[in-house]
């Protein structure tokens, strides 16, 4: 078994760990309109971008960015349901770290452990939405700049088609042109400070790494609406609602235990760098510089901090950890007694016995990760967490009793309702880009029954209620509406006769 | 021989020092900003309150007196000596005294590490540039709290850690001087024990030959700890501290113990201490102290974690990066800009060093003491400092002390300080600011009610709640207002009082 060498061993128990913690039940808030979307560009065999699933917008067009990805998305669910969603995430995240993996510069079993940190910082992400694409593609134009720098190979020509790949997956292609940027000034700042290196690219190389950003720049206009993806980043970033309503676009709560590890991450990367001997290369500070603060502004940006800061963090702690040991070797007999012992205990395990041993680990691994997509796909599972989660029991009410009629929905139900109830247009949904502050505004201001909140039902012509029962609203409509439906997290109300 | 720039005479005494004019920009401000520290916060009255007692009674309360809901249970009073502090400004001058003593407290403090940055770089404009970004970075925490008290015991603190790491400082008998007024003055005096683990642990890392500096550190923190048994309460304030940290439900339901919000311009200044401290750490060319990367990383992390370290993360880390950017500057003197700059910031340092300094900032020290005692508004928006009628139950309070009101009551958290700065010891409260007393049991109880979860009627009865003092937006009012049960009798647009018919 030749190929169970060391690195290759290290890197498959990798991967996947990551496979196991990355397949998950796939139900995420917006991965529904995705797939309705998906479906109706696949059907009518052109890009959806005229509204239809909602009253409040109906008809108006709007800049689908990631129709390529709810197409994809929709052809795999469509052929393979809930597992073949939950394994082709778990395969998007695989793929990014491993490129990651490729990019770190250290022992293999350090390479593993910042990996595993990776992963579990950018797992806030790991959802069957277009974001993963993201970490796909950041994660692939993080390892062409790492071979044209740190290995002199220059394999840049495959910027283009990521760039036009991405561009039609989803509007993240602005972290690749961030990336690159800050990549680009990091070298600048090694030029400013003097530094000759041959780790440092020559002018020529900074010339030819400009002309690719500008190139990447021009590429993404290659979709179905040419200019209007350069607009995308900033009318989403300067949507107010976002920051207040989506939890993802806040800033992070460290109270929140599967926040923390960006925190340890970011304790980790400053540590290493304060403490080893090795000054830190210009496109590394600027990259961690602008990434950091990105991930400390809005926590969607976890995946794209952690996947730059991996090989970062391995780069320093190599140097830092090579220096400690040669200083606890030298002061310390018991260390270098220790050292020199188990130095030798892998000479003395014969190889066929260590194949045996790595086969049977990756064995066990394959068949959890094997386990865990089943277990994470059971209909009793998926069902559960539907019904949990989702208006479930008001669904199935609508259907069974009602033909059609608009709904006054929650933000994170609309795109449920969109793909179970397509004759039910709904209010709002996570198509932020498209509501705008105007209706996101208007619908808060409707959730907590401010003035005229009664007029506005009426001018919308509002037929059903579903909102959750702690909103003013719920409290608000009780005498006026009549209750459908009410239970634990769920209320419908329907106009009284 | 005179040095360039060098003044002498009365100029050395009237040109004030970089140093001074911080301190005197950073007092003025807080002045300025009076009625925003006293409003922002709702504990002031708790703390005033406290005071009050202890100076009246001329003993420290180890029991509760301020609560019905925990009459008699003990009680850590781990801030009495900044209460009788606060209480005693207020005596001389009501709350303008109480701004008075914040201001000077958190001025002096900055002031303190421009100098202690100033000294270690001889670069007075980048120890000025440092200082003023540490003062924006905790600026989100100057409030009307002993928590200033700790910002200035962090500072000195790290100074005289710092001083004794470089050799300045010979012996270690102040560090347990400071640490027994800082275990009386508030409960973070366990930043001072984290300070000291850095400072044992990086001295140990970079110094591993040198005994005799570990002894000086190990004698440090164990006289140090010895005497923060010193206080009302014995050991009994760790286990309030620890108690109350490590409860995840008190600490998540703390406002000041939530992570910073960085989409907050407020926080920003922080988040640009961060950057800037990784790039000092990745330019320097230097292997960085081990101690320091230790500060940096952990309190960064402490930081962000809880936005309420802010402050101490900002003036422990602040003359770390002042010096290290003092040294890229020298490094880089070859450069044009470097050279002049260098040029330029030597001469400073020899006006600097020339004058006198203390004149002007011992002057309005005095005059706005004076025009404060006098009684004279000078906050920025001619409100005058008092707890503003749009955010304390003013005029409730006001309808409470002229009319007869039986009984116990429930009263909106943030005002417990209020009320019982207001009505105590007439009424006592449900709950106030000091949540690491009133446990996680009362809190629960009292989040049970205001958001009317299952069960809040019966915790209204099993604490004989005669009346409610709560917000008029509050789901409670709009609630208690359909039943038949309770009355409105007051009611403004910032609180309402409902009274419970039966009893009445």
């Amino acid at each position: 078994m030749p190929w169970i060498k060391e690195e290759n061993f290290y890197l498959t128990v990798l991967l996947l760990l990551i496979l196991i913690m990355a397949v998950r039940t796939p139900l995420d808030t917006d991965m529904w309109w995705h797939l309705k979307a998906g479906e109706e560009t696949w059907r009518n065999g052109e890009v959806y971008s005229v509204d239809t699933f909602s009253f409040t917008r109906e008809g108006e067009s709007w800049l689908n960015h990631s129709w390529l990805y709810q197409v994809l998305m929709f052809l795999v669910f469509r052929a393979g349901g809930y597992w073949a969603l939950s394994v082709w995430v778990g395969l998007c995240a695989v793929i990014s770290i491993a490129f990651v993996y490729q990019q770190m510069e250290s022992n293999s079993m350090i390479k593993v452990i910042v990996g595993i940190l990776a992963g579990i910082v950018s797992s806030v992400v790991w959802a069957p939405r277009p974001q993963i694409m993201s970490l796909v593609l950041f994660s692939a134009v993080g390892y062409l700049f790492y071979l044209y720098k740190w290995k002199k190979v220059n394999r840049l020509l495959w910027l283009a088609p990521i760039f036009i790949l991405w561009s039609n997956l989803h509007g993240g292609y602005i972290l690749g042109i961030v990336f690159m940027g800050a990549l680009l000034c990091g070298e600048l700042l090694n030029k400013i400070l003097a530094e000759n290196s041959m780790e440092h690219l020559s002018w020529r190389e900074i010339k030819i790494l400009g002309i690719w950003i500008l190139a990447c720049s021009l590429v993404v206009l290659i979709n179905p609406f040419g200019l209007g993806m350069w607009k995308i980043p900033f009318t989403t970033i300067g949507i107010e609602s976002l920051q207040n309503l989506i939890s993802e676009w806040a800033s992070p709560d460290f109270h929140q235990f599967y926040q923390q590890p960006m925190l340890w991450m970011l304790f980790g990367v400053i540590a290493a760098i304060g403490l080893s001997k090795r000054r830190i290369d210009g496109s590394d500070l600027a990259v961690l510089v602008v990434f950091g603060w990105g991930a400390l502004t809005a926590r969607r940006n976890f995946g794209p901090f952690a996947l730059a800061t991996a090989p970062i963090l391995t780069r320093h702690l190599e140097y830092f950890l090579s220096d400690w040991k040669n200083t606890i070797v030298d002061k310390f007999s018991f260390a270098r007694r220790w050292l020199s012992s188990i130095s030798g205990t892998n000479d003395k395990i014969k190889s066929g016995y260590r194949y045996a041993v790595n086969l049977t680990l990756l064995l066990l691994l394959s068949t959890a990760a094997i386990w865990k997509v089943y277990e994470v796909n059971k209909p009793s599972l998926i069902n559960q967490v539907e019904q949990e989660n989702f208006p479930f029991a008001a669904a199935e009410y609508l259907a069974k009793f009602s033909a059609s009629g608009r709904i006054l929905n929650e933000y994170n139900w609309g795109g449920y309702l969109i793909w179970n109830l397509p004759d039910f247009p709904i209010f709002v949904d996570g198509r932020t880009d498209l509501f705008g502050d105007e209706i996101i505004e208007e619908w808060i201001g409707i959730l907590k029954a401010e003035n005229k909140w009664q007029n506005k039902l009426d001018i919308w012509e509002i037929d059903y209620i579903l909102i959750k029962p702690d909103r003013p609203l719920a409290a608000a409509a009780a005498e006026t509406w009549e209750t459908l439906i009410s239970g634990e997290g769920i209320i419908l109300l329907g106009r009284k006769e | 021989m005179k040095k360039q720039g060098s003044l002498s005479g009365i100029s050395a005494i009237l040109m004030p020092r970089l140093g001074e004019i911080l301190f005197i920009a950073i007092f003025l401000s807080l002045i300025g900003l009076g009625p925003k520290l006293l409003n922002i916060d709702g504990d002031l009255g708790r703390h005033i309150t406290l005071g009050d007692y202890i100076i009246t009674s001329q003993s420290i309360p180890t029991r509760d007196v301020f609560s019905h809901t925990k009459l008699g249970d003990p009680l850590t009073p781990h801030e009495w000596l900044a209460d009788v502090i606060f209480a005693l400004a207020h005596r001389v001058a009501g709350l303008n005294g109480v701004v008075w003593i914040t201001a000077l407290v958190i001025g002096v403090s900055f002031w303190l590490v421009y100098k202690h940055s100033f000294n270690l770089s001889n670069m007075s404009l980048v120890a000025l540039a440092g200082t003023i970004l540490a003062a924006a970075a905790s600026s989100l925490h100057w409030l009307t709290r002993p928590h200033i008290f700790t910002i200035f015991f962090t500072v000195i603190w790290t100074i005289e850690l710092e001083k004794l790491r470089i050799g300045i400082r010979k012996n270690w008998i102040v560090f347990p001087l400071i640490m027994l007024i800082w275990v009386n003055t508030h409960g973070a005096f366990i930043a001072g024990v984290l300070i000291w683990i850095c400072y044992i642990v990086g001295y140990f890392i970079d110094h591993r030959e040198s005994w005799e500096g570990i002894k000086s550190y190990i004698w440090i923190g164990l006289s140090s700890l010895a005497v923060t048994i010193f206080n009302p309460d014995g050991l009994g304030i760790w286990k309030t501290s620890f108690g109350f940290l490590s409860n995840r439900y008190l600490v998540s339901h703390t406002a000041e113990y939530l992570p910073p919000d960085f989409q907050h311009s407020s926080t920003w200044p922080f988040l640009i201490m961060i950057v800037l401290s990784v790039i000092v750490l990745a330019l320097t060319k230097k292997r960085i102290k081990m101690v320091h990367v230790l500060l940096i990383s952990g309190w960064t992390a402490m930081s962000l974690y809880s936005a309420r370290n802010i402050p101490l993360y900002a003036v422990i880390v602040a003359p770390i990066l002042v010096v290290e950017i003092a040294d890229f500057i020298r490094g880089n003197a070859t450069s044009i800009v470097a050279e002049k700059f260098t040029a330029f910031q030597s001469r400073l340092v020899n006006i600097e060093k020339s004058l006198k300094g203390g004149f002007w900032s011992s002057v309005v020290i005095l005059a706005i003491g004076i025009l404060l005692l006098m009684g004279y508004s000078l906050d920025f928006q001619d409100k005058g400092n008092q707890f503003l009628d749009d955010v304390f139950p003013v005029e409730a309070v006001d309808w409470i002390k002229e009319n007869e009101i039986n009984g116990d009551g429930f009263n909106y958290f943030p005002w417990g300080g209020y009320l019982l700065y207001r009505i105590w010891p007439d009424k006592l409260v449900f709950i106030d600011g000091q949540t690491d007393f009133y446990g996680e049991l009362l809190t629960r109880q009292y989040e049970q009610v205001i958001t009317l979860s299952p069960g809040w009627e019966e915790v209204l009865r099993e604490y004989q709640v005669n009346w409610v003092l709560m917000p008029t937006q509050s789901k409670l009012v709009e609630h208690l207002q359909i039943l038949e049960d309770w009355d409105t009798v007051y009611r403004d647009h910032v609180s309402t009082i409902m009274l419970l018919k039966i009893e009445n």
